[in-house]
């Protein structure tokens, strides 16, 4: 690592832990370490949105596919961002009018008790834990690649960044680090825009005939079919992502630190501009590196077209360049991992400790002191299991993770907001059948089942890599028919309360005239 | 301080269910239509390919990717949709509990 790389890594290190400082010096309460107080605006809060999500994958991952495949890597990271409309229309609002600190706080407005609070908290844990995971093995190879530190250092040192910022800064801190990695990611992938355009003399024309001669697939590189094997694999991965982000807990919980349902819609549309603006600026990123640097070079380097934008940087503003855009890859993995732990404690703090061992009779300092001490749990244990995980196919968690959650997370969370006869086993049979079919399938795909590199050496039996075209509608389906198999009479009651707090915020008295049981 | 209303008497004026029949027809609607867009850029690569490959005059490049950058314009031309219907649903939820919150 040579000098410049070495201040500015400090720099970001420096400048997030002064943040997580300050954030442990304010007064602390489960209400400041869960949702920061709900003080955050709408522009604050679409800024941390967008850095919660925008992970290593889609900097340097999505630059890379372009870079090597070409159209097929513009249409992976469409779906990304259109998903945020399902978001927008569907879920923000009424989770954020509903819920507390976790999405379990929403479905057990309508299904109380500690069953359901129980499978909630599950499916959220082992979202955000499969998640975090990848994130961070893919951290630990990235930053070997791009500084020569060792595998174990680097995952060490990430895991320790994100174990410190949530265990004394909370949201607050998460919140900080999010806003200040988008900031300089969008700063930096505009800067690297305006110099690869200003080498072309902004003539596109130029430009695009360039990225024709950098590769070998030439005129093929602007056509599809480079990296989906199939259209109907495509179009599985684009209903996995369109359904998946929804379901996303760490995206959800977010909702959670603005003061109303007008700022969470202003936070949600601010992600949405980042959000397409940053892949707009990815596909040129991608097409400048085949330009400028070319295939060969970039294969050679790393086979996995990871090192694009770095690449990149190095030939249009040499070591320094090459060394802010490789700090601003690290402050993304950081960012992404630390709202993994805040939402993976908030399923085993609040929702496991506080509701379902402890009836939600729990003092405020006792929940604080376990949510602290659940984060620390939570940062060593999964930073030790990355460790050991350095020859993980990270590509499979990342799948199941966004295909369990649009189909065991999506299809509960919309039936519960919409459907008058929906009722707990519904859920619990939507959430099960959903997770289950998501494995399965991809047990039985190309991702485990692969005669060249698989887990098991012969021809898979399901297909695609994708599942989500068949898991999605597994999920709505079990919900639905375990809804209606049940015969259970419906509640209305719940319903209208649910329909009347949802839609517009006001929490109406429950039967007996009394606030309503749907945070214990 | 305000009165909380019962639920079940809220649902039931005639009010509320004009704004739920109202909003919901507005997210049904836009739900499939952009979900509509959305899917027809996959649908379309599988079943036209021949129309998406053929170059446009615009630089050469393939109709599909005008298709594709018309998803990043959709997204936020559905997103400002949506921020502008809900200010009137604000208004109507204003004045829901202006009558039921007094």
């Amino acid at each position: 690592m040579n000098l410049t790389t070495f201040l500015l890594f400090l720099c970001i290190i420096g400048s997030t832990l002064i943040i997580t400082h300050w954030a442990a010096q304010r007064k602390q309460s489960t209400h400041l370490f869960y949702i920061a107080d709900g003080r955050l605006s709408g522009l604050q809060n679409g800024m941390a949105i967008a850095g919660d999500y925008i992970s290593s994958a889609s900097f340097l991952g999505i630059t890379g596919v372009i870079a090597l495949s070409g159209f097929d890597g513009f249409l992976y990271s469409i779906g990304f961002l259109v998903s945020y409309l399902i978001v927008l229309f569907l879920v923000a609002e009424p989770i954020r009018n509903l819920g507390r600190y976790s999405v379990a706080d929403v479905i057990c407005y309508r299904f109380p008790g500690q069953r359901m609070r129980l499978a909630m908290a599950g499916g959220t844990f082992l979202i955000s834990i499969f998640y975090m995971i990848p994130q961070l093995v893919a951290s630990g190879l990235l930053i070997r690649l791009l500084l020569g530190i060792d595998y174990t250092v680097s995952v060490l040192i990430i895991g320790s960044l994100m174990t410190v910022y949530v265990v004394f800064g909370g949201m607050v801190a998460t919140s900080w680090v999010q806003i200040i990695k988008t900031v300089l990611l969008m700063s930096g992938t505009f800067l690297l825009s305006l110099m690869l355009l200003a080498r072309f003399n902004w003539d596109f024309g130029a430009f695009l005939e360039a990225v024709k001669q950098g590769t070998p697939l030439g005129e093929q590189f602007f056509l599809p079919g480079n990296y989906f094997a199939s259209p109907l694999e495509m179009l599985s991965l684009y209903m996995t992502l369109l359904c998946g982000t929804a379901g996303l807990p760490h995206i959800l919980i977010r909702f959670y630190t603005v003061k109303d349902a007008v700022d969470v819609r202003r936070s949600v549309i601010t992600a949405c501009w980042i959000i397409g603006l940053f892949y707009l600026m990815a596909l040129m990123l991608g097409l400048g590196t085949v330009a400028l640097v070319g295939w060969w070079r970039l294969v050679s380097t790393d086979p996995t077209g990871n090192l694009a934008a770095p690449l990149l940087a190095d030939v249009l503003g040499g070591d320094f360049l090459m060394a802010f855009i490789s700090a601003i890859a690290f402050a993304t993995i950081v960012a992404v991992v630390t709202g993994l732990v805040l939402s993976a404690t908030t399923s085993l703090a609040y929702d496991v400790y506080n509701h379902v061992l402890r009836g939600g009779r729990a003092s405020g300092r006792e929940q604080l002191r376990v949510a602290k001490w659940t984060a620390l749990g939570i940062g060593l244990i999964s930073t030790f299991f990355s460790l050991g995980l350095e020859k993980l196919n990270v590509a499979i968690l990342v799948s199941l993770t966004f295909v369990v959650a649009a189909s065991s997370h999506l299809p509960t969370i919309l039936l519960t907001l919409y459907w008058k006869r929906f009722n707990e086993t519904g859920a619990l049979v939507g959430m099960v059948s959903g997770f289950f079919a998501s494995v399965i399938l991809l047990v039985l795909g190309p991702h485990v089942m692969n005669q060249v590199n698989g887990w098991i050496a012969r021809e898979p039996i399901f297909p695609l890599y994708n599942p989500g075209i068949i898991a999605i509608p597994v999920g709505f389906l079990g919900a639905i028919l375990g809804a209606l198999l049940a015969r259970r009479p419906s509640d209305d009651a719940r319903f209208y309360r649910l329909l009347v707090r949802a839609q517009t915020g006001v929490d109406p008295q429950d039967d007996a005239g009394g606030k309503a049981m749907w945070n214990s | 301080m305000r009165r909380r209303p019962k639920a079940e008497m809220m649902v039931e004026t005639h009010q509320f269910q004009a704004f739920i029949r109202q909003k919901r027809r507005f997210l049904v609607t836009a739900t499939v239509g952009f979900t509509g867009c959305y899917l027809l850029l996959p649908l379309a690569i599988g079943i036209v390919p021949q129309w998406m490959n053929r170059p446009s005059p615009m630089y050469g490049l393939p109709w599909g990717w005008w298709l594709a950058f018309a998803q990043v314009f959709m997204t936020w031309f559905f997103a400002w949709v949506y921020w502008r219907r809900a200010k009137s649903f604000d208004a109507i939820v204003e004045e829901i509990k202006k009558r039921n919150c007094r």
